[in-house]
């Protein structure tokens, strides 16, 4: 019967709330709109707001603060300005998903101003905190955010490397020197090389073809060299070529996936042949790769010669035929 | 003799009973602060966000179909309209015997395609594979008959990407649901599986393949079963992930790593329980070969999926699932209390023997004790009255809390008056169904121990429910 009871009352204060705040919203609005176009001064705004309220216009303007650019949103960030420190406070919370969602708002609505929070932020116990102020960070853009993101990779140690590597190009284009300044810096963990490695390739840094063949030639780790070879296959020239195909004769099957896929996209007639040997590889994957970097190129008539043979390489051949190149 | 012997089945009974309820609460109270942590974390770290970042993986859909006809063009349109940037539907049609081939070739303009296997998992033979000229992400595998387990081994055998999602062909997932799953693979690299929670769609209503309207079923027994879905996803798998004891990954929605699964060796065809096999060998080839990993649940993911209106069809899905625990259980006894294995083997394995497995022969045993106790005299009448009562108030408490579990975090019931018919269908539901649902899984344990089987064919009705004025179904 508690139990009941308990289920019916939070339904009840739920629906209540949940009415409550979407009235004081629906009147926020329009007042928030006639800021924002410069009719009424910011100030005014948070002038009639109760105590109680100010946690919930928070949220609301963080909302808001997503959908809006330009003056309308310096505008806003100026509504936001008074509300900072009771933000900044969330900070010391003691719940990590209150610190996370203080370290997201003041990604959102004071960018400015509060960089040493968000960066103090990546050093927070949780790792929760310190993954949503990195992106904040990442948001707000810069080279000196994509080296600290960088520095701060190992925070992050057990996110998927492609996603930390899409965090990371979400920089932007500035993020591309200091990426490859650590890419070349053999004192960082193979892992973080192989995230800005595949950083690089996302941002298509035509310039980072060279890091890309010194940290070949600077490690064993297969994940790196898979992640640089990656990256050639985007940016690299044909000057790359003879550094890739050490790769496709590589013990891993990942590193050679990853030479066969750059074979294919830099290489010409001259590639040919070893990728028509791929084809024989004894993963899937590689020759699968191979065909379809033949398909794609000038080894279409080796390809259909294969696909005439019989025996699985036929299927392969006949499949990338049909399906279109890589 | 025969009141000692009573006397130690009465006791038995009891024990069993303490410990089934303690550790039931237990889970829910864990529940409790697992899902407002969850909740927290998805306030802070929004899902669209995050895979709005970029760097989620390509995902294949396996949608394995048996006499699907019915519901089948409508399932794969759901699934091609799923939000998730790159992902591929593979149908896999187990020699049907109704149209559902036929139906599919029409409706999606299927064309003969070339497509070789990427691993070498075996399964009945492949006459053909197709694939669609208006939606080029969906491909149709046509295979002979060898069960649900054979079906996804073949599609497993042709998945390219790094992971795969195992769904029935009758489910819908929402449209978020792709997006809301993968977050567990790009927040925690180890993850080789997840699950997401089931609910039943009977009494939604659906518009193009899509729920777009949340209500509970008039059929009593329907909304019996949206009481246990609710009480066994945000109670019981909600706190065994918690624990990090996730046993059972649903086969109506679960996504995989490809390449853990290929190395486990794809799904089991010789037992009824393949999903739940497929979670428990993967627990154990990875602890028995080293290997870091995580299986994890989520109570956000969402797939709908349609449940049995009749006796006749509950009784025999339930039948399937106890059997299908039986025969898992039984393989893999060898992690049993075995400390190499963990939480699995020490906690989550033990409980599921005991408790879930023989738990219905102890539940029969209790009552024929206790009945005959009664019936000789040997218990008094307030002794009775006073147990009876407190079986029926905790099993109604446990459903009642898992309503509210449900209130507190994700409120799909949006009608006050579905919260009180739930709270009614609880009280209902601890007199008579449970001692059905025991009978059942009585039966189902005797199955194993015979070994009978099937795919369990459903009667189904479709989701083509054209919305009525007050929302419900039509």
């Amino acid at each position: 019967m508690a139990a009941a009871l308990a289920t019916v009352l939070v339904r009840v204060r739920h629906a209540r709330t949940a009415a409550r705040w979407a009235a004081v919203e629906e009147a926020w609005e329009p007042r928030l709109l006639a800021v924002l176009t410069g009719d009424v001064p910011a100030a005014t705004l948070l002038e009639a707001l109760t105590p109680a309220e100010r946690p919930y216009f928070v949220d609301f303007l963080g909302r808001f603060a997503r959908r809006v650019t330009g003056p309308e949103r310096d505008r806003l960030l100026e509504v936001a300005r008074p509300l900072l420190p009771e933000i900044r406070a969330g900070l010391r919370a003691p719940l990590p998903s209150r610190r996370a969602r203080s370290a997201d708002l003041l990604g959102v609505l004071g960018p400015a101003g509060e960089l040493a929070d968000l960066r103090a932020a990546l050093e927070d116990s949780s790792p929760l905190v310190a993954m949503v102020a990195a992106r904040a960070l990442a948001r707000l853009g810069g080279e000196d955010h994509a080296r600290l993101l960088v520095a701060h990779l190992h925070r992050f140690a057990p996110w998927r490397p492609s996603h930390l590597a899409a965090m990371l190009a979400a920089v932007g284009p500035e993020a591309a020197r200091p990426l490859r300044v650590a890419l070349e810096d053999l004192s960082l963990p193979s892992r973080a090389r192989a995230v800005v490695a595949d950083a690089l390739a996302l941002l298509n840094d035509a310039e980072s073809g060279d890091a890309a063949v010194t940290a070949l030639r600077t490690t064993d780790d297969p994940e790196l060299r898979a992640a640089a070879l990656r990256l050639l296959a985007r940016v690299g020239h044909a000057e790359h070529l003879p550094a890739v195909r050490e790769m496709a004769a590589a013990p891993e099957e990942a590193v050679r996936l990853a030479a066969v896929r750059a074979l294919g996209a830099l290489g010409a007639g001259p590639e040919v042949p070893l990728l028509a040997a791929a084809l024989r590889d004894p993963s899937r994957w590689v020759a699968e790769q191979a065909a379809r970097a033949l398909a794609a190129g000038p080894g279409r008539t080796a390809l259909l010669a294969a696909a005439g043979r019989g025996g699985p390489v036929a299927l392969l051949a006949r499949e990338a035929l049909l399906e279109g190149g890589a | 003799m025969l009141a000692t012997l009573l006397d130690r089945l009465n006791t038995l009974a009891l024990g069993y009973f303490v410990l089934l309820n303690g550790l039931y609460f237990l889970t829910t109270l864990v529940a409790l602060v697992a899902l407002r942590r969850y909740t927290g974390r998805l306030r802070a770290l929004d899902t669209g966000d995050v895979l709005h970042l970029g760097g989620a993986p390509p995902v294949t859909l396996l949608a394995p179909a048996y006499n699907e006809e019915a519901t089948c063009v409508q399932s794969v349109r759901s699934l091609l309209a799923l939000e998730y940037a790159d992902h591929e539907v593979l149908v896999i049609n187990d020699g049907s015997r109704d149209g559902t081939l036929a139906t599919l070739i029409a409706a999606y303009d299927l064309v003969p395609a070339t497509r070789g296997p990427t691993a070498d998992i075996p399964s009945r033979p492949v006459r053909q594979l197709y694939r669609s000229r208006s939606h080029p992400a969906l491909w149709v595998l046509d295979k002979e008959n060898g069960g649900k387990a054979d079906a996804l081994n073949a599609g497993l055998a042709h998945v390219r990407t790094p992971l795969f999602c195992a769904i029935d062909a009758d489910s819908l997932l929402e449209r978020d649901a792709l997006s809301r799953i993968v977050r567990l693979f790009l927040e925690d690299d180890r993850t080789v599986a997840a699950g997401g929670i089931i609910r039943i769609i009977n009494g939604c209503t659906v518009r193009a393949g899509m729920v777009t309207g949340v209500g509970l079923p008039d059929n009593l027994l329907a909304r019996i079963q949206v009481v246990e879905y609710l009480r066994s996803f945000l109670s019981g798998r909600v706190g065994w992930d918690a624990l990090d004891g996730t046993l059972i990954i649903s086969g109506a929605f679960g996504m995989f790593k490809r390449s853990a699964v290929v190395a486990a060796g794809g799904y089991d065809p010789t037992t009824v329980g393949e999903d739940m096999e497929l979670v428990v060998r993967l627990h154990r080839h990875c602890r028995e070969q080293g290997i870091p990993y995580r299986i994890a649940f989520a109570p956000d993911p969402v797939a709908w999926t349609e449940c049995p209106e009749s006796l006749r069809i509950l009784g025999r899905q339930r039948v399937r699932w106890q059997r299908g625990l039986a025969e898992v259980l039984w393989r893999h006894r060898r992690m049993l209390g075995h400390p190499r294995y963990g939480i699995i083997g020490m906690v989550a394995m033990p409980y599921y023997f005991f408790l879930e497995m023989l738990g219905p022969v102890i539940e029969a045993v209790g009552f024929l004790a206790f009945a005959l106790t009664v019936a000789l005299g040997r218990a008094s009448g307030a002794y009775v009255v006073a147990f009876l009562l407190l079986a029926f108030a905790l099993g109604t408490a446990l459903s009642v809390a898992a309503i509210g579990l449900e209130e507190l975090t994700f409120r799909r019931y949006p009608r006050t008056s579905d919260l009180g018919k739930l709270m009614l269908t609880s009280v209902v539901e601890a007199v008579g169904y449970h001692q059905l649902s025991t009978w059942w899984r009585l039966r189902g344990l005797w199955a194993a121990l015979r070994q009978r089987g099937g795919w369990g064919e459903m009667t189904r009705k479709g989701f083509a429910t054209a919305p009525t004025a007050d929302g419900g179904p039509g």
